[in-house]
């Protein structure tokens, strides 16, 4: 599948405009160019979709808890998102006295940065991604390892104990975590022989991961929760126990940041879970042009008209479908799973995570060695 | 004055010293269940002294009811334990009826005791829904708030309000059932059943909540009744002792319901306890309203305005129910006027929260948050 | 305290509660535990939490029970306790009321309001002192005990309660107490059976789960 070149789009673009005026683009300015646009949109993207998601958790708690959720501002409550975001734009920004004030204020951009930054090799469909560089997927893991450091300076900035036991918490279920992370994304590594994340996508086009590497799956999805601070694992910011956690001394929207980070997360953690062991944008369908499904086939070429082609073959769709899925059970599990105990879910990290993903990569080569030869 | 701790931090790497940490844990926390104060010492997480330090919610009420006649103290007796209101009321009416001479009508005495276990049934459902939320669990809530509804619509359609209902009277009560209430209730009481176990399957059976559950907050049986701790939190820890079975007060002796008993004394046993709880009381309801007389509401030598102007003989008395957190104690002391001497309440959470400290040292601090929330303490009645 | 009254107690004035049937039971020191406990069953590690998942789902497919508060209000049953009401005719300035309340919320004010009895309602409801009672909304315990208290009936619990006004209009004046044509209108006995009953038909139909 030939990848979209944005640089070499903008290239002829500015040509073509220098053309008119007679003069000779640069190559250094389509390549800046592309990088604003595509830095800014990812931005909107990564921001949207956290707003969005914020929406979505509220509507489906209420539907849980047998309510209606906000429903008066725009229509279905979309606008909800715009009317929060103004209320905590418009608020009041309390630094208290006493806090370390470059730290402080530094805190929610070191929470956004590398999180943004990790979106950028993942593979929305064949040709749309926004920078495949060759170590994908580890980059994406090395970037996200940055994020216990936004919360461990939340905790210590705000010169509240409440807070760093916030940040303290974050750090040690972060760093606990960091290894059967990492550990099953190099199970999936090995079955692929690389880390780029298309390679890894198309990689899946006989099985998709999860077959083989379900305990891989498992423990990545594990493992993502609890470094996102999502329930069962909301340790962090446990609200019953810590007020707000690391967050209690920020209001406004520096508060709202950090809120809108939690649920990008989610998103994030669905993007990930469907690209590594869901298929990615890969249709269960095959690309309807006689690909072979789990082994079997070739399948005969479906005339199907070219729209139709587009949404049930693979693409754009099935990516969304998948990542919209994951990120269903993230809430469904939330709504339902009360918190674990620190020290507990610790104890798992070290005496059964860990353990399980390095059974799990005795599996992941095991298979390499037997089935892809 | 705080004891002693128990140990001193040990020296750190670099061979410093090192201090606990401490902490308050209110008067405004998400999770105090209302204005109570903690005063932690903690060492990292692990809990090594909680102090309470109450009377933030305290209204003088024992000094109140010393300035009006009987009747208008039952009103501010209501907002003791606001969970359940409707039993706070009935023990200081009964208290007072013992130093009276009136005859409680048999119709009365069941509309009194359909009043005081719904108001149970409310108790227990806030309890559980609040106790998810302490462990984090958000969705219990709200269905437990839902069934709360009902019952509070169905003390709407009994009283006037809500909550704070002042419905029983010196010699009976005040309201007669409407037409068609019995039959609501018994048919609200088929469906109770059905949403406990759905609580149930989200709650109990979860191993999650059984590993921050079980083991945590153990209060053995004889340190229960050192502490003097009664009601749900005492049959947890083994004592069999419900005080509507060892005295009967009121019609309770012509009920058909078993006394939920544990014997694991910590928090998983708290919930047991009450979920049952809530089961048996929705038998007692379901009875009531079965076997429920006809007749007068209320004793006629005292209706309508009388009762501001009761007059009970000299004397005192100590009388109590088991309200929904434990023994509910009114002592009144009467000399002959229409306005208490002196009204001293036992409130259960009161004693009940004394053995925080004991059951939380050398546990964690979401340990301790578990057990706060097990007690089931409301500050109106700890503070009064 | 120098001249404490003495103590009204005699030993033989105490009076203890007897209970209504005297039967053996067990001490209950020693009373088994009879507690169900629904998962000692052995089960697989994590099926609980699947079990839990379900019930979610469950859930989440029910009718919503919400009341779309102020389009949609849950109606009020015949007896509810709102905001306090006068009916000035009926007044005969006993104070009663006010003797009645627990916290001093109402409280008797001297007729300063433009107005008058009819001749047949002064003969028989004669307000010599022309006093009223006045309440203090916000301290209202809407316990009734006034309402109680009222040899007349002139003071009664109204069904209104949505009372949110800024703070100094928190004392209602005898002549603000009075209840306007909607709100007697809103009062009447048939009306208000009727639109409870739609209400509780309401609220069983939103219970009712989709198994």
């Amino acid at each position: 599948m030939a990848l979209f070149d944005a640089v070499a789009v903008t290239d002829s673009v500015l040509d073509a405009v220098a053309g008119v005026a007679g003069l000779d683009s640069p190559r250094w300015l389509a390549q800046l160019l592309v990088w604003l646009i595509g830095s800014v949109l990812i931005f909107s993207i990564v921001l949207t979709t956290g707003g969005l998601f914020t929406l979505v958790f509220r509507r489906m708690f209420a539907f849980i808890t047998q309510r209606i959720g906000p429903n008066r501002v725009g229509p279905f409550g979309l606008f909800q998102l715009v009317a929060d975001g103004l209320k905590l734009i418009s608020k009041e920004d309390i630094i208290p006295a006493r806090v370390d004030r470059k730290l402080f204020r530094l805190a929610p951009y070191l929470a956004i940065a590398p999180f943004v930054m990790a979106f950028a090799p993942i593979p929305w469909s064949g040709d749309l991604i926004f920078s495949n560089i060759g170590a994908g997927i580890l980059f994406v893991v090395g970037i996200s390892a940055l994020s216990p450091l936004a919360e461990i300076t939340a905790g210590w900035a705000s010169n509240n104990k409440y807070a760093i036991y916030g940040g303290v918490r974050a750090a040690a279920l972060d760093f606990s975590y960091e290894i059967p992370m990492v550990l099953a994304v190099v199970g999936v590594i090995l079955l692929t022989g690389s880390p780029n994340t298309n390679e890894i996508v198309m990689a899946q086009r006989q099985v998709w991961f999860f077959v083989p590497q379900i305990l891989g799956l498992f423990i990545f999805f594990a493992a993502a929760l609890a470094k996102a601070g999502l329930v069962p694992t909301d340790l962090p910011e446990a609200e019953s126990e810590l007020v707000a956690g690391y967050s209690t001394e920020y209001s406004g929207m520096r508060f709202g940041l950090f809120y809108v980070v939690l649920f990008a997360n989610i998103l994030f953690i669905g993007a990930l879970v469907s690209t590594l062991f869901l298929g990615g944008w890969l249709s269960p369908l095959g690309d309807l042009h006689g690909t072979t499904i789990l082994g079997f086939g070739p399948l005969p070429a479906v005339p199907v008209p070219d729209p139709i082609a587009w949404i049930l073959g693979d693409g754009l769709v099935w990516f969304l479908l998948k990542t919209v899925f994951v990120c269903f059970v993230i809430f469904w599990l939330w709504l339902t799973l009360p918190r674990v105990r620190v020290d507990q879910y610790l104890n798992v990290a070290w005496k059964v995570m860990f353990p399980l993903a390095l059974l799990n990569l005795v599996i992941a080569a095991f298979v390499r060695w037997f089935f892809l030869g | 004055m705080a004891p002693a701790l128990s140990a001193t931090p040990a020296k750190n790497g670099a061979g410093k010293e090192q201090q606990f940490l401490e902490i308050n844990m209110g008067p405004q926390h998400p999770s105090t269940h209302g204005v109570l104060r903690l005063k932690l010492t903690l060492n990292g997480e692990i809990v090594e002294d909680v102090e309470p330090i109450l009377g933030y919610l305290h209204r003088s009420k024992e000094k109140l009811a010393e300035f009006a006649v009987y009747l208008k103290f039952a009103p501010i007796t209501d907002r003791m334990d606001y969970n359940a209101p409707g039993l706070n009321e009935w023990g200081y009416i009964l208290a007072v009826e013992q130093l009276l001479d009136y005859q409680v009508p048999e119709r009365a005495e069941y509309l009194r005791v359909l009043h005081g276990e719904l108001n149970r049934i409310g108790n227990h459902l806030l309890w559980v829904g609040t106790m998810g939320l302490d462990l984090g669990a958000i969705s219990p809530f709200w269905w437990c708030w839902r069934e709360r509804e009902r019952v509070l619509e169905f003390l709407e359609q009994l009283a006037g309000v809500r909550m704070h209902t002042n419905y029983v009277r010196f010699g009976g009560v005040k309201f007669d059932a409407p037409p068609g209430w019995l039959k609501r209730v018994q048919d609200y009481m088929a469906e109770l059943p059905l949403k406990i176990q759905e609580l149930e399957d989200l709650l109990v059976q979860n191993d999650i909540v059984r590993a921050r559950m079980i083991g945590v907050g153990v209060l053995p049986k004889d340190r229960a009744v050192s502490y003097g701790v009664t009601g749900p939190m005492a049959r947890a820890s083994g004592i069999g002792f419900d005080l509507r079975r060892y005295q009967p007060y009121s019609v309770y002796d012509q009920f058909d319901f078993d006394i939920p008993i544990a014997d694991t004394g910590d928090v998983y046993a708290r919930l047991l306890v009450r979920l049952q709880e809530l089961r048996e009381t929705a038998r007692i309801v379901d009875q009531a309203c079965k076997r429920i007389p006809e007749g007068p509401i209320v004793d006629a030598r005292v209706e309508g305005s009388k009762q501001l102007r009761v007059k009970p003989r000299k004397g005192e008395t100590y009388t109590r129910i088991e309200s929904a957190k434990g023994e509910l104690g009114y002592y009144v002391v009467s000399d002959g006027t229409m306005k208490p001497y002196r009204v001293r309440i036992r409130g259960p959470s009161f004693v009940n929260l004394a053995p925080l400290r004991e059951m939380c040292v050398g546990s964690k601090i979401p340990d301790l948050i578990a057990t706060l929330g097990s007690i089931d303490i409301v500050l109106g009645d700890v503070d009064r | 305290m120098a001249d404490a009254p003495a103590s009204p107690v005699t030993p033989a004035a105490t009076a203890t509660p007897a209970p209504r049937r005297a039967r053996p039971m067990p001490n209950p020191l020693t009373v088994p535990a009879n507690i169900r406990d629904p998962s000692r069953r052995r089960r697989a590690p994590l099926a609980a939490i699947g079990t839990g998942l379900k019930t979610t789902l469950r859930v989440f497919f029910r009718r919503p029970v919400t009341f779309e508060y102020p389009e949609v209000r849950r109606p009020v049953s015949e007896r509810y306790r709102g905001r306090i009401g006068l009916e000035l005719d009926l007044c005969i300035g006993c104070t009663l009321c006010a003797q009645a309340c627990p916290n001093g919320t109402c409280f008797m004010v001297d007729q300063d309001f433009d107005y008058a009895k009819s001749e047949d309602m002064a003969k028989k409801f004669p307000n010599k002192r022309n006093i009223f009672p006045a309440v203090e909304v916000a301290r209202c315990l809407y316990c009734a005990l006034c309402e109680e208290a009222c040899p007349t009936g002139a003071i009664h619990m109204t069904p209104e309660y949505e009372l949110s006004r800024t703070r100094k209009d928190m004392v209602y004046m005898p002549d603000m107490l009075q209840l306007t044509e909607d709100q007697i209108d809103r009062m009447d006995g048939t009306k208000v059976q009727t639109r409870f009953e739609k209400g509780l038909k309401l609220i069983v139909e939103n219970d009712k789960e989709r198994i």
